[in-house]
């Protein structure tokens, strides 16, 4: 090559790797308050939770003194393994946030087109992109540092494990990245990413899992006395790099090629991210959920032309009368019409009734899925409920309606009041099949297969009355957030961010009370609003106190969650003047 | 006190050492000024010169840090239930509603007046008569044109018969078209009585329908009256443009020579003539141009020189 061919090549080079797109990303981030805001968080979360998880057998011992330092050499590896597993998590959580908007958000302000106007080839922006949201998890990765090095210290943490560790935590990194890079490729807005981000996320680890289960249990019901094949169902865990360097490290030592799928998915993941990057850049506005009621209502009206043309309920014709907020929170808007509304009630409701039928009339024994189908639904509500309340007042402000609405003679109350009510026909809907299974539960107790036939009382009113009480809990909560922020993105991820971090206490003192034998440290779970409505369902509520009945705890955890939810409800009437008139 | 008739002779806008912060931001500096009932206030200000932030204390949606604002005598801090009565607001962008047909937007909003139902299919009606979208009854309004839907916000904004209307760029983004319609229908609008205050950017617009002009930079007023007013003031000249069909150079001279003709450009298509500060009136130069023995083909007095007036009075500067 000539000296001029060398010095153009480096010049381009040099063009090349001054990465314009990743400095400016890194710049609004260091300039956004929310990027320090959210690595306290992260680091107070980090070490509440690995103190919490700490095994208090290390500091427990008859000798105590000069034994005691003994005793605690070795637990470094312990203790490592734990601060990892938290880490994955807070992967797991945050990066999807971190790298969501990263393209989005190009979208949302009409730039996209002006990045690939540029000199920078798509590729280019792709990987400038995802690094300007790894960066930022890279450093949230980092505030593990000292507690690593406390793990050092006691000892046991060999080289090896250091470095499987790390670099499963980066591979994750790595991977979570890319599938919410390729969301915030696909999608045409912020919320829509962040949302798409956690259900392709939970597809794609759970999805093979999942899958291989079904058709192994397909295959057992073919030929019954087909036996489980332990090895063969880690194969199926080989997407999560944590799974994959277990694999390769115990099950099968040297076995590196099963890293291959966790590294190939990446490149993958950015292949199609590249792919939509173009592609999707010029989306028309796209609301999925209305598309699919939609496409239910042209299917139902196909469907009611061979049960002779029933009509149920007709939409539209009706226009506001007094309370015109009101009216079309449930007039038009989605969820808040009365058929959808219905429909989404038997979406949910027939499968939990058949669940039900099947567990009571089977065996009773099975009785733990409904536990595990409350669960399920009980979160489907919070992530609903919280979502669309929270979104509810963003949406006039995006919409630009809010100020409109406000020089009306409507006072900020009113507009709230209006909301939160037509809001509480999604609660109804939501608390049917919660109620629905709770009450098989109670049937299951009372009836002759239990030994405690009057425990079903407690436990049926336990249950009832906490749905009663932090579903509209959960409404005036998501509200009072959508009245502080000014964007869907924020409202609904500082909503479920903080639903989520609040519910999450039970698990967190669920293992720091198990290494305390005192019953009266169970008092302790009433800082979460599930946690004795989760030992109601293990029934193991009459342990807390020294009463041996559930009833005390009942009472006060019901007190409690009703002056917190009145009081959320005060605070956000008192709070609706000033902050909607920002 | 709402129960006093309003007294026609007191002003119905007063803005008295107007001042706005948001946080170290001074965004209105003492502003003061009064708008009379009936007349047309034009609002002129570069970006970020305190317009908006002046229009939303006056429509409640931002209170005063000090200073006295009222609206036909109630204290917009005091009494902002009663102000919102008296106002319609028009934002400098929609606010409309995109899930609903025209006709539910304005029953959304008949409902939020409080407007008695019986009345309100009548009360649309004329509305939507007077803004000229009767055909788009029942049109969605996310499927309605830029202007279409800034119609529609002023049929918002007429349904409970404000004295005041307050209206935030309302040409901003609309085509020629558009703009001329909309220009169409706030003269209608003043001669139904409405006092308007009007902000935009588009200069000469304003000064074919504003009574009286205001001009705000960096959150102070920095001209304030009539348009003549403000020319005599910053002695600017006015622009008639002629064609002659029989413009010798003798004529041409004779033209330069009458008094107050400051100049005379002659253009490919016609004559620019520019009067001096103290100006005869436009159909006295004719009568003297006539008197010459000029045969006038075409005499179009130019809007006054309002971009020149912003220029003067103007430096760029935010507050």
């Amino acid at each position: 090559m000539k000296p001029r061919g060398w010095r153009k090549f480096l010049d381009t080079l040099r063009m090349r790797l001054s990465m314009p797109l990743l400095g400016k990303e890194l710049t609004e981030t260091a300039a956004r308050r929310r990027t320090y805001i959210l690595r306290v968080v992260y680091a107070v979360l980090l070490f509440l939770i690995f103190w919490f998880t700490m095994p208090r057998g290390m500091f427990y011992g008859s000798n105590g003194g000069a034994n005691m330092g003994y005793r605690l050499l070795g637990f470094g590896r312990q203790l490592f393994e734990q601060l990892t597993i938290i880490q994955v998590f807070g992967v797991l959580l945050f990066q999807p946030a971190l790298m969501c908007a990263r393209i989005t958000q190009e979208k949302e302000r009409d730039s996209l087109v002006l990045l690939l106007l540029t000199k920078l080839r798509p590729w280019e922006i792709v990987l400038q992109k995802y690094l300007g949201g790894l960066i930022p998890m890279l450093s949230f990765l980092l505030l593990g540092l000292p507690l690593a090095g406390v793990a050092y210290a006691f000892g046991g943490v060999e080289s090896h494990v250091l470095v499987q560790n790390i670099s499963g935590l980066l591979l994750l990194s790595l991977q979570v990245g890319a599938i919410a890079l390729l969301c915030s490729a696909w999608c045409r807005t912020t919320v829509s990413a962040l949302i798409s981000s956690y259900v392709v996320g939970l597809t794609f680890y759970l999805g093979p899992p999942l899958l291989g289960q079904l058709l192994w249990s397909i295959r057992r019901a073919f030929n019954p006395s087909l036996g489980y094949d332990h090895e063969a169902a880690q194969y199926r865990f080989l997407l999560i790099p944590q799974a994959a360097i277990e694999f390769c490290t115990r099950s099968r030592p040297h076995s590196y090629w099963v890293l291959a799928p966790s590294i190939l998915s990446i490149f993958v993941l950015l292949l199609l991210t590249r792919l939509f990057l173009v592609r999707r850049a010029f989306l028309p506005p796209f609301d999925l959920l209305p598309r699919v009621f939609r496409w239910v209502d042209r299917f139902m009206k196909w469907a009611n032309r061979f049960v002779g043309g029933v009509v149920l309920y007709r939409d539209g014709g009706s226009l506001p009368v007094d309370e015109p907020i009101f009216w079309r929170e449930t007039q038009r808007r989605v969820l808040g019409k009365p058929h959808y509304l219905f429909r989404l009630l038997c979406f949910l409701e027939i499968p939990t009734v058949l669940l039900c039928i099947l567990v009571v009339l089977g065996d009773s024994s099975s009785s733990g899925n409904l536990s595990v189908t409350a669960f399920i639904l009980g979160a489907l509500a919070m992530f609903t409920l919280s979502a669309t309340a929270a979104n509810s007042i963003v949406s006039e402000r995006v919409g630009q309606t809010l100020e409109v609405l406000l020089t009306t003679p409507l006072k900020a109350t009113q507009i709230i009041r209006q909301k939160e009510r037509a809001l509480r026909r999604l609660e109804w809907i939501l608390a049917v099949p919660l109620i629905t299974i709770f009450a098989s539960r109670a049937f299951l107790m009372g009836g002759e297969y239990s030994r405690r036939y009057k425990d079903w009382i407690p436990y049926l009113t336990f249950s009832t009355l906490s749905v009663i009480i932090y579903l509209p809990m959960i409404t005036w909560l998501s509200l009072w957030i959508g009245l502080r922020v000014r964007t869907r993105f924020q409202a609904i991820l500082t909503a479920l961010g903080t639903l989520s971090a609040w519910m999450a206490l039970a698990p967190v003192l669920t293992v720091m009370i198990e290494n305390n034998s005192e019953r009266h440290s169970r008092w302790g779970l009433l800082v979460s609003p599930v946690g004795l409505p989760a030992l109601n369902e293990f029934d193991t509520l009459p342990n807390v106190g020294d009463f041996n009945s559930p009833w005390p705890a009942i009472i006060t955890n019901v007190v409690l969650y009703t002056i917190i939810a009145l009081f959320i409800r005060w605070t956000l009437f008192r709070d609706a003047e000033r902050c909607l008139r920002r | 006190m709402s129960d006093l008739p309003p007294d026609p002779a007191q002003p119905l806008v007063v803005v008295d050492n107007l001042h706005v912060t948001y946080g170290k931001t001074h965004a209105v500096r003492g502003l003061s000024f009064s708008i009379g009932r009936g007349e047309i206030f034009g609002f002129i200000g570069p970006n970020g010169a305190g317009k908006t932030s002046t229009i939303k204390v006056l429509a409640t949606l931002l209170k005063p840090t000090s200073g006295r604002v009222s609206v036909s005598g109630f204290d917009v801090a005091q009494f902002p239930a009663a102000v919102r009565l008296k106002i319609g607001y028009m934002p400098d962008f929609f606010g409309v509603y995109d899930d609903l047909t025209a006709s539910e937007y304005l029953q959304f909003f008949a409902a939020a007046y409080h407007i008695p139902v019986s009345s309100r299919p009548a009360l649309i009606r004329d509305v939507l008569a007077l803004t000229d979208l009767t055909d788009k009854h029942d049109a969605p309004v996310d499927g309605l044109s830029r202007g279409m839907k800034q119609r529609l916000s002023l049929s918002r904004v007429l349904l409970h018969d404000p004295e005041l209307l307050l209206l935030d760029e309302p040409a901003s983004g609309l085509d020629p078209r558009a703009r001329i319609e909309m220009r169409e229908l706030l003269k209608e609008l003043q001669s139904m009585g409405k006092t308007i205050i009007v902000s935009s950017h588009i200069l000469h617009e304003l000064a074919q329908f504003c009574s009286h002009i205001g001009i705000i930079e960096a959150g102070q007023m920095v001209a304030n009256g009539s348009l003549n007013d403000i020319y005599h003031a910053l002695s600017l000249r006015r622009t008639i443009h002629l064609q002659l069909v029989n413009a010798t150079p003798e004529l041409l001279a004779a033209i330069r020579a009458l008094p107050d003709v400051a100049s005379v450009e002659e253009q490919p298509d016609r004559l620019a003539v520019q009067l001096t500060e103290n100006q005869t009136a436009p159909e006295e130069l004719l009568a003297a141009l006539i008197g010459l023995g000029a045969k006038v083909r075409m005499f179009q007095p130019d809007a006054m020189d309002m971009e020149t007036a912003f220029m003067k009075l103007t430096e760029g500067k935010v507050a």
